[in-house]
């Protein structure tokens, strides 16, 4: 296990490595010039200059990438080539929205995808099976900013119900959970749809297994049976998918944060996107890909933690 | 031991979202406690006090509670600075906090401000100005004198970087320092502009040297001190920008307690934000102009702007270098088409450069209808029966429907034309260092800051080739009268020289002017807004209820 962990940390960095470097070919391969886009028409050549230099992009790349690393190692993101404000700053004030959106987002789509799959898995082929495969397949095809785009229609311009647009007063936690609810539905829509077929699809295969039958034979209830023993091995699929889940829903967060003004990592990446303010790109990418990294980490952990089957750092086969 | 997990879990992420929302995100302040196309009058004559500089009372707050206003601004600040100010957003808040010898007032009209009495020599070289005495600085930074004045107007002369907004002050020679009030602005030359896009608009606004030289060049980009009614409270980056009423503000006290102002990018996410009683006010896209005003829960207003947009021609291409495939396409394009179609029928057609409202507005500009036999027989003219060009555009909604239409139209005459449709910030790429020079036909816009014809004419000189200049069209003649435009206070002189200039444009057949798209605005029906001549921009300063 050691050696693994101590490979899937080396794995980790190289892959970060590859993220920062990638990031700075970025600045040279995509069309755009920040200094014109940030400082508008009126610039004249040395202020325009000026801020080139304060971004690195009158260096080569791997000086570029060598400063990433340097700061890292100083505990900062570098400089928003805008305002002139730290970056970790920016950062420490957008990630943590953006994080209660998408666990928040997760909790509900664990909460109502997985009951929806037993549901569905135990009363295969029945009325109730077939309108909840309707509503997971459908939710499952709806984007995440279509979703959004419905219920901010719905609730709040026609019902007046709940708040369209950013987190609420600062320190009323109530009016953060208002303004959360219909962010965290439009994110988990999608996960919500996929994660009812998922267990569904898997349940159904645990349920003919033998060790479920040879379970009923032996007189076991069939709650018992269900939700015990076969539910528990049905999950173990889910999980597999939890960090490949949380990335997917930071990118879903993007849409959902520029529908709903949240000040999140999404809509801080895509504004900075927009002027090409490529130090803010940079870290708030690299945050993100650092994230996704963990997750996924955690996820095979967690996966060889439910399933002792399962040796991480020995061949199969 | 799973179960202890998901305790621990869930207490984490109600944790996380109590101090989430606690935690205080604003970079807070301390606090130490529609008309447009209006005409300017240039002052000419000493003017007697407007405004007593005594504090006026204060409104006390409703039974409801404060009176607070949000309003939507297109993106987040990023320059405040008034020398190198980025956009309209942080111009909107700038003047609502700060203030400048001049502004223009509810109507339009330029009124005196800062200054208690001011004269203008003969010759517009010299303006003697005393200042309104007593008028104090937010935050506690003392009270402003004429080294404020100095120190706000000599920053444009800076050579080491030269500051973005340096021309509105090209003309500047020095400011000289008469006593804690009283000083003088002398000029190398006469600059029209002064009365128009300068001295009432963000260029002119005096700051603060005291909380200049404390705070440093970085932290002005997002903060800001003025003597104005409205005092920066705080920004929280991509969230909001708070202003409170200046509680010792000298002259009249503003309306509202506080204003939120409020980034929202997306024209479609502020539509539906102001439905859903979540913004007061917001500009919005024309095409959604009739959803609005048939909702009586909205009042609407269209005003004309100082925005212009065109088809340009890139005329040093060796495709568009002859005259007669210039005429061919400015005879081969259908703007009727583009105006029902991109807008609704609701953006006038634009004749010539300069808009209708603005001094040198050229109104019997020669009115191009489209006539496909005519173009072909330009085209023959110049030995062609067919033609590939590019159109480069930026992909919104409005230009990609331009596009179609162009291609439609040139297609009848023999041209084909390949759309290339990019995002803003590699559209306006084309303005750095020459690259314009790949650039063909195009669809741009550009807007004026006020209604003033040198804010037009400024950007199509020889020395903008390689910059904005796209048509890459350079006329000595054209220099020399923008020059002279500049230079000449009369405005009834100043106007034939606007239309002389116009008419250069028009006979080299470099651009096929399009429409001087109206800005919309939506308000609550208790928000009476005023926007500032030229229709971009809010004027926060004189909102109110009504």
């Amino acid at each position: 296990m050691v050696s693994y962990i101590v490979k899937r940390i080396l794995m980790t960095l190289l892959v970060l490595l590859l993220v920062i470097v990638f990031l700075s070919l970025l600045v040279h391969i995509v069309p755009g010039d920040p200094a014109t886009t940030i400082l508008g028409p009126r610039a004249t050549p040395a202020l325009i200059q000026k801020l080139r230099s304060s971004m690195d992009l009158d260096k080569p790349i791997y000086v570029q990438v060598g400063h990433f690393l340097l700061n890292i190692f100083h505990g900062s993101l570098g400089v928003d080539a805008i305002t002139g404000a730290p970056i970790t700053k920016l950062v420490s004030n957008a990630l943590p929205h953006t994080l209660i959106l998408a666990v928040t987002s997760f909790a509900l789509a664990i909460l109502l995808g997985i009951p929806m799959g037993v549901f569905s898995a135990t009363h295969p082929n029945s009325l109730v099976d077939r309108f909840v495969a309707a509503i997971s397949i459908s939710l499952t095809t709806i984007p995440s900013y279509v979703a959004g785009l419905f219920l901010l229609i719905i609730f709040a311009v026609d019902l007046h119900a709940l708040p369209a647009m950013g987190i609420g007063r600062a320190g009323d936690t109530l009016d953060y959970l208002r303004h959360l609810i219909l962010p965290s539905i439009a994110l988990a829509s999608t996960w919500i749809g996929y994660l009812a077929r998922l267990v569904r699809t898997s349940l159904l295969e645990v349920l003919n297994e033998t060790y479920v039958r040879t379970s009923r034979a032996a007189g076991l209830s069939e709650r018992l049976v269900r939700y015990k023993y076969a539910l528990k091995n049905a999950l173990i699929p889910t999980v597999a998918i939890l960090g490949v889940g949380l990335g997917s829903l930071m990118g879903g967060a993007v849409f959902v944060e520029i529908i709903f003004s949240r000040p999140g990592m999404g809509l801080l990446i895509y504004n900075s996107i927009q002027v090409r303010n490529y130090p803010m790109v940079r870290a708030g990418v690299f945050i993100v890909a650092f994230l996704f990294v963990l997750a996924n980490f955690f996820a095979d952990l967690l996966y060889t933690y439910l399933d002792p089957r399962i040796q991480l750092n020995k061949r199969q086969g | 031991m799973k179960k202890n997990l998901w305790y621990l879990l869930s207490f984490l992420l109600v944790a996380s979202m109590l101090i989430t929302s606690c935690a205080s995100q604003a970079v807070s302040s301390p606090t130490a406690a529609p008309s447009t196309g209006s005409t300017v009058q240039t002052p000419v004559a000493t003017v007697a006090p407007t405004t007593a500089p005594t504090v006026a009372p204060t409104i006390a707050p409703t039974a409801s509670g404060p009176k607070v206003l949000k309003v939507r601004i297109s993106k987040d600040i990023s320059n405040l600075d008034t020398d190198n100010v980025t956009g309209k957003e942080e111009d909107t808040v700038d003047r609502a906090v700060m203030e400048g010898l001049f502004r223009y007032d509810a109507t339009g009209k330029l009124v005196p401000q800062l200054v208690d009495t001011y004269t203008v020599s003969p010759d517009g070289l010299t303006i003697d100005f005393t200042l309104h005495k007593g008028v104090m600085w937010q935050r506690g930074y003392g009270e402003l004198t004429t080294d404020d004045v100095k120190y706000s107007y000599e920053r444009f002369l800076a050579t080491n970087p030269k500051p973005a907004y340096a021309d509105d002050w090209a003309s500047l020679d020095h400011v000289e320092i008469v006593d804690k009030y009283s000083g003088k602005l002398v000029f190398k030359t006469p600059q029209a502009t002064l009365w128009t896009t300068v001295l009432p608009m963000t260029s002119g606004l005096i700051v603060s040297k005291k909380f200049y030289e404390e705070a440093g060049p970085d932290k002005v980009k997002t903060d800001a001190v003025g003597t104005g009614p409205y005092i920066f409270s705080s920004w929280t980056p991509q969230q909001q920008i708070v202003l409170k009423r200046n509680p010792d503000y000298w002259g009249t006290q503003p309306y509202y307690d506080e204003i939120d102002v409020l980034p929202v990018q997306d024209d479609k996410t502020a539509e539906v934000d102001l439905q859903a009683g979540e913004l007061d006010f917001s500009n919005i896209s024309l095409a959604s102009e009739d959803k609005f005003q048939s909702d009586p829960n909205f009042i609407v207003q269209s005003i004309p702007s100082t925005a212009y947009s065109w088809i340009g021609m890139n005329i040093e291409h060796p495709k568009l270098k002859d005259i007669n495939v210039r005429q061919a396409i400015r005879y081969g394009i259908d703007v009727p088409s583009i105006l029902a179609a991109a807008y609704n029928n609701k953006a006038p057609k634009a004749n010539a450069l300069i808009p209708n409202g603005t001094l040198g507005y050229w109104k019997d500009a020669p009115v191009y209808t489209r006539d496909v036999a005519k173009a072909k027989a330009y085209l023959a003219k110049s030995n062609l029966t067919s033609l590939d060009l590019t159109l480069t555009y930026q992909n919104t909604d409005e230009y990609s429907t331009w596009a179609q239409i162009i291609k439609a139209n040139l297609q009848d005459v023999g041209i084909n034309v390949t759309l290339n449709g990019l995002d803003s910030s590699s559209f306006w790429a084309y303005g750095d260092s020459g690259k314009d020079k790949a650039l063909q036909l195009f669809a741009v816009d550009f807007s004026s800051v006020a209604p003033e014809p040198a804010w037009s004419t400024m950007w199509f000189t020889c020395d903008q080739v390689d910059l904005w200049n796209w048509m890459r069209w350079c006329n000595k003649q054209f220099d020399t009268l923008h020059t002279q435009g500049i230079q000449t206070i009369d405005s009834a002189k100043r106007e034939p020289i606007y239309i002389q200039m116009q008419q250069l444009m028009d006979a080299d057949a470099i651009a096929i002017w399009v429409t001087n798209v109206p800005q919309v605005y939506v308000s609550k029906p208790n928000v009476k807004s005023v926007i500032y001549p030229g229709g971009l921009a809010p004027m926060l300063r004189e909102f109110s209820g009504q």
